[in-house]
């Protein structure tokens, strides 16, 4: 790592950074930063504890080959790029494999309950996309069994206090401080457009503060409210990167938007049962005549059918989640098939995911944490009858634009400040705010593991820059933070006097039924042309909304106004991204444009934000300009596939997304893992 | 980077573990020596439902015991006093929610501190109509037998009163002591799964009604003059005599 | 995807909901402490919460007066965050988890309140940085020497995970809290939570060897010695954590501690 840099300033004051959000991403960085003995602020919308990382479910991505399958992280990263459809950069993707069995063990020593074998090893699991054993999982609350570790970290250095350079504890400074039920507001940047800290807003008191910070780092998760109902939290609204995209960063492959294709319709949430469900064997499948009246359980073997195991032998109901959301969406839509409901009288869309052939002991102990949320919420035992699913909107591949420094062995230089940073100097992103790991689709398991080592990645860039600083924000002038902080005041104050005849949560009940119904699976041009106008009418409706609480306390109907604009933005970087890309590739497919257009779209879509009146643009652009640490850096919406050449995705043969990795092995691991698969699906 | 461990003094930590100690004293006297007295002091006193000689025996038995008002005082009031008083100050430390989360175990948390309060008074009332006389105004304990028939038997409104009380007393004696093993056996960590402490309730609320049919059979025995009429056919738990 | 059966299907049952909200704009507001009603139109499956967002849309009481809309705190809305803990019809639970066919069968109103052992933020929000606070005291954490490739954990049993886990699966939502009568704004009682938390934590290997630390907390003011047996704790918890069990298996830690390193050390 660079030089190291001085803790406080010369008038004494602690030089912290910032990280703005407490899911897995942002507590991590935080750890990573703290051991390199950088203090930091950090803020979050909700107590950490309480993060959307809580709902992932099934396990973590590592290819530790616990089973003797041959599974190593040459073969995660080809699986991985494979499953996003060669969209990602590969340097990136090379440096997440490649670190994930560290990652498992580390969260083992930090006391996540991981099953166990019977040998007192850590248990894997299958997931989509792959024939091995490659996620490790604590039941089927993953996801919040990672989370405590982290915030339990995080929480201990909170009480650790901060040291001066010459090992001299500064008194009342600790490592972390938290600032939790505070929401972001925008960055602070000075004239060089560095970010200099933030301006954020107590969610209690209302108060709006700037708060100085030799970096910033958003993890701030993705934009999953913006589709209305999904898997996500409704904390969810992707706000921070929307505001700092207005700011001038640049997002990334906007339209790669994960359909999950099991999850519970529901009137508030979609709420997702675990693809390690079907990683520990279970089946979808729909009735073969779409007039079938029998309850799930009722149905004879000869009368289902098995539509993912029929048409991929290979990945059978553990193809990537595009391909399985296709699949359920054309069951149901274009064959008319489905379940039918007794009440309603006819066929929902849904299908069955069915576990009754599993023993009950085995479902208790790996998968009772999402079997527990269907029997509570759809009142039925899951364990005898088949679940009722249809897809919903899950993750964001795309996000906010970051860099990567390669390095001589095709993966990441360690330390290097330009991984994990936006295209403005001092801000970086990570976890699912931002847009570097998946490419067009992301596999299962893998989004606990990128962001726990994007966090990894962006501590010591975010230290390595602070380093390099040549002036802390710590030692600015008062009046750029002031400044700012009055802006974002006014901009407030507006809020609060809009008194026009409109329903903030009015207008994003229909952006959402609008982005859920036309820009999720199946996308049409004609359908995008019209979303988008719709979207300017809602931007041009966001301008007569009516606030009906002024409150000075606590007041969510105004916080909401705000994060419904950005909101807005977000949803057309999406719309736009999804209308301009001309092919079909991972989560993004147009039935117009069936196949992939390596020659015209195996690049990035780098958005810029541009401003119309009251509506938003997008300015799509090829390159990037900025500057870091002193030096001019110029990048381009080339993919990096330096690792694993572009090659067209067949899920219907087993093996065929770890081929490359798999060929170079003289006894074939693939071949033991495929006879697996076919002894399974028998 | 020093981890910040609280720098408490001595005097402090020694504070902090004032309370802790404080409760559970207060959890081992009620067992040790208050619910054992208990159990023996009721066990004892049965010995009238086999008349009065081997009541009076019995009495005799313990005013010969070496040192007895030592003993009395030691070994059972100042416990006693203590178990008591430092009992009321904790039950003022709850905010009984029974009404809203009637679930069993908290009924009997209600109960057990309403009992505690109930036996509080009886243990008052009982030590002044005996104890106290014979200290004070040279009562002689063989005047006992005759004070408690005479109470106990004496109608007020039509009513055996001083007898329900004394029943009453028992009752909220006997249950106090009963729940209070089974969560001193929590309290200590000495019974830990909650199906094992379900186990011990039920095992202690069996001998605790056990316990209260021989106080209730003593009382009902002194207010009416009821007595077992052979020795043949006594009760197992019943006493004939003085141990 | 047509996801947006909650629209069309909204005119047509007929049937509506109930809530009685009990609101106070603030902790220092005691004077805008009010109830207010509000009826809505049923949906399937709906919550709670939905209900909420249904008034949200539309924040007009019975009586016809717009109001603001109600505040309440909600994350993940499937009961594993902890967040969106209130008092429905009387007793804590999540509310997300709250259906209303369960709870109104027959159209009865449905209670909402904030907790009541927590400081009030606003409407049906509280604060629970007690809670957080408390875990600090009894160092809820694995002393771990750094995120650096070390290996392996310890290895563990599969008994062992299963005993740990279903611990770790607390989500600090207050209910354990809310329900005990020995918590309120006069007692300093830490409470079931981080007590059942010392046990997940003095269970780890290498959490083990910080186990007499956490005990000294507990063995101080508030602590274990404070539960009061009412058992309400594991009634209300809606992870279904062995609470009671934690709690006893602590007092067990801590008499050996009294014993070994106190008195007889």
């Amino acid at each position: 790592m660079a030089k190291a840099a001085s803790t406080t300033t010369e008038s004494g004051k602690v030089r912290r950074v910032i990280v703005v959000g407490g899911g897995l991403a942002g507590l991590t960085t935080v750890i990573k930063l703290c051991e390199a003995g950088v203090p930091v602020d950090l803020f979050s919308l909700v107590p950490v504890k309480r993060s959307h990382s809580v709902c992932a479910q099934g396990g973590i991505n590592a290819s530790v080959n616990t089973k003797g399958e041959g599974d190593s992280p040459k073969v995660h990263l080809e699986e991985t790029v494979y499953g996003g459809d060669f969209l990602a950069n590969q340097p990136p993707v090379k440096g997440m494999a490649d670190a994930a069995p560290g990652i498992v063990f580390m969260l083992d020593r930090m006391g996540v309950p991981f099953n166990r074998t019977s040998e007192g090893l850590l248990d894997f699991r299958r997931f989509g996309g792959t024939l091995f054993h490659r996620t490790a999982f604590a039941g089927a609350t993953t996801g919040q069994q990672l989370l405590y570790a982290l915030d339990e970290q995080v929480r201990r250095y909170e009480t650790v206090d901060v040291e001066d350079d010459k090992g001299i504890i500064v008194r009342g400074e600790k490592m972390v401080r938290k600032f939790e039920f505070w929401d972001f507001l925008s960055i602070i940047q000075d004239d060089e457009g560095r970010a200099r800290g933030i301006v954020a807003q107590d969610l209690k008191s209302m108060q709006i503060e700037s708060f100085p910070g030799d970096a910033v780092c958003l993890a701030t998760g993705g934009p999953g409210i913006v589709f209305g109902r999904s898997t996500n939290s409704v904390i969810n609204t992707g706000t921070a990167a929307g505001s700092v995209y207005r700011q001038g960063a640049c997002y990334a492959n906007g339209e790669a938007i994960q359909v999950h294709p099991t999850a519970i319709p529901g009137a508030d949430k979609l709420r997702l049962i675990s693809e390690s469900a079907r990683g520990e064997g279970g089946r979808v499948w729909v009735p073969k005549d779409p007039k079938e009246k029998r309850r799930g359980k009722d149905v004879p073997e000869k009368d289902r059918e098995y539509f993912l195991e029929d048409k991929y032998p290979g990945y059978g109901n553990l193809v990537p989640r595009d391909i399985a959301s296709r699949e359920l969406f054309l069951k149901c839509f274009h064959e008319n098939k489905g379940v039918f409901n007794s009440k309603s009288g006819k066929n929902e869309l849904e299908v069955y995911l069915d576990l009754t052939h599993i023993p009950e002991p085995t479902l208790r102990r790996k998968l009772a944490g999402i079997l527990e949320i269907y029997e509570k919420f759809v009142g039925e035992d899951p364990y005898h009858n088949p679940m009722r699913v249809f897809p919903a909107v899950h993750y964001s591949m795309g996000g906010l634009w970051v860099d990567f420094e390669k390095s001589a062995d095709g993966g990441l230089v360690k330390g290097s400040p330009r991984n994990q940073s936006t295209n403005i100097e001092g801000l970086y992103a990570a976890g699912e705010c931002d847009y570097q790991y998946h490419g067009a689709n992301r596999l299962g398991a893998n989004s606990l593991l990128s962001c726990i080592y994007a966090g990894l990645v962006t501590g010591p860039a975010m230290a390595t820059y602070r380093a390099n600083l040549a002036k802390s924000s710590w030692d600015l002038s008062s009046s750029l933070f002031d400044k700012a902080e009055k802006r974002e005041q006014q901009n407030y104050d507006a809020i609060l006097k809009m008194d026009g005849g409109e329903n903030p949560y009015v207008i994003h009940k229909e952006l959402g039924d609008t982005m859920l119904r036309d820009v999720t699976i199946e996308r049409h041009n004609g359908t995008l042309e019209k979303v988008l106008e719709k979207i300017g009418e809602y931007e041009d409706r966001y301008q007569k909304i009516g606030v009906t609480d002024t409150s000075p306390r606590a007041n969510q109907g105004a916080q909401f106004v705000r994060h419904l604009k950005n909101m807005l933005v977000i949803a057309r970087v999406i719309a736009t991204g999804a209308k301009n890309r001309d092919e079909s590739r991972g989560a993004h497919f147009k039935p117009e444009f069936k196949t992939r257009d390596d020659a015209n779209w195996l690049r990035t879509t780098m958005a810029l934000y541009k401003e119309d009146g009251s509506r938003s643009e997008v300015n799509f652009v090829r390159a990037l300009d900025y500057n870091l640490c002193g030096k001019p850096l110029h990048v381009t919406d080339e993919v990096d596939i330096s690792l694993v050449t572009p090659r067209a995705r067949k899920y219907e043969q087993a093996g065929a997304a770890s081929a490359a990795a798999t060929n170079t092995k003289a006894d074939g691991a693939d071949g033991k893992a495929s006879g697996k698969e076919a002894g399974a699906s028998a | 980077m020093p981890e910040a461990t609280a720098t408490e003094t001595e005097a402090e930590r020694a504070s902090s573990r004032r309370s802790f100690l404080l409760r559970r004293l207060h959890s081992l006297s009620g067992v040790l020596p208050v619910g054992v007295f208990l159990i023996v002091h009721l066990w004892t006193n049965a010995s009238v439902l086999g008349g009065r000689e081997p009541f009076d025996h019995a009495v005799d038995e313990i005013q010969k015991l070496p040192a007895l008002p030592l003993v009395e005082v030691v070994g059972v009031l100042l416990p006693l006093a203590f178990h008591a008083i430092f009992g009321v100050y904790l039950a003022t430390q709850g905010r009984p929610n029974a009404g809203r989360y009637g679930h069993g175990r908290n009924w009997a948390y209600v109960f057990q501190r309403i009992t505690g309060g109930v036996a509080f008074l009886f243990v008052l009332a009982h030590l002044w109509e005996l104890r106290v006389q014979k200290w004070l105004f040279g009562m002689s304990h063989h005047a006992f037998y005759d004070t408690l028939v005479s109470h106990l038997s004496e109608l007020r409104l039509g009513l055996p009163l001083v007898a329900i009380l004394y029943l009453v007393g028992i009752a909220a004696s006997v249950f106090h002591l009963a729940n209070g093993l089974a969560t001193f056996t929590m309290t200590w960590g000495i019974v830990t799964s909650r199906a094992a402490q379900r186990r011990v309730a039920i095992a202690f609320a069996i001998f605790g009604s056990g316990l209260f049919l021989i106080g209730a059979s003593t009382v009902v025995s002194l207010s009416t003059g009821t007595q077992l009429p052979s020795k043949a056919a006594e009760p197992a738990c019943a006493p004939s005599s003085a141990p | 995807m047509a996801q947006e059966t909650s629209s069309k299907t909204k005119k047509s049952s007929g049937r509506t909901v109930r809530l009685r909200v009990h609101r106070q704009d603030g902790p220092h507001a005691p004077e805008t402490k009010r109830v207010e009603e509000f009826e809505i139109d049923w949906h399937p499956q709906m919550n709670v919460i939905s209900a909420l967002m249904e008034v949200q849309r539309n924040p007009v009481t019975v009586e016809g007066k717009t109001v603001a809309p109600i505040v309440w705190e909600s994350v993940c809305l499937e009961e594993v965050c902890g967040s969106c803990t209130m008092l429905v019809n009387g007793k804590v639970r999540q509310s997300c988890t709250a259906l209303i066919d369960l709870l109104s069968p027959n159209g009865e109103v449905v209670d909402l309140a904030p907790m009541s052992k927590f400081p009030l933020v606003r409407d049906l929000q509280v604060d629970r940085a007690r809670m957080f606070d408390d875990l600090k005291k009894v160092k809820a954490w694995i002393q771990l020497d750094g995120t650096h490739e070390l290996g392996p954990g310890p290895r563990q049993s599969p008994e062992n995970q299963e005993e740990a886990y279903p611990l770790s699966r607390c989500m600090t939502c207050g209910c354990c809290m809310e329900a005990c009568p020995q918590v309120h704004e006069g007692s300093n009682f830490i409470g079931p939570a981080a007590i059942s938390q010392v046990r997940l934590f003095n269970l780890h290997p290498s959490g083990k060897m910080h186990a007499a630390e956490r005990l000294e907390t507990l063995m101080g003011e508030g602590g274990v010695a404070d539960c009061g047996k009412a058992q309400n704790c594991v009634e209300v918890c809606p992870k279904e954590i062995p609470l009671v069990d934690s709690i006893a298996q602590v007092s067990r830690q801590a008499t050996k501690q009294m014993l070994f390193g106190w008195l007889l050390k």
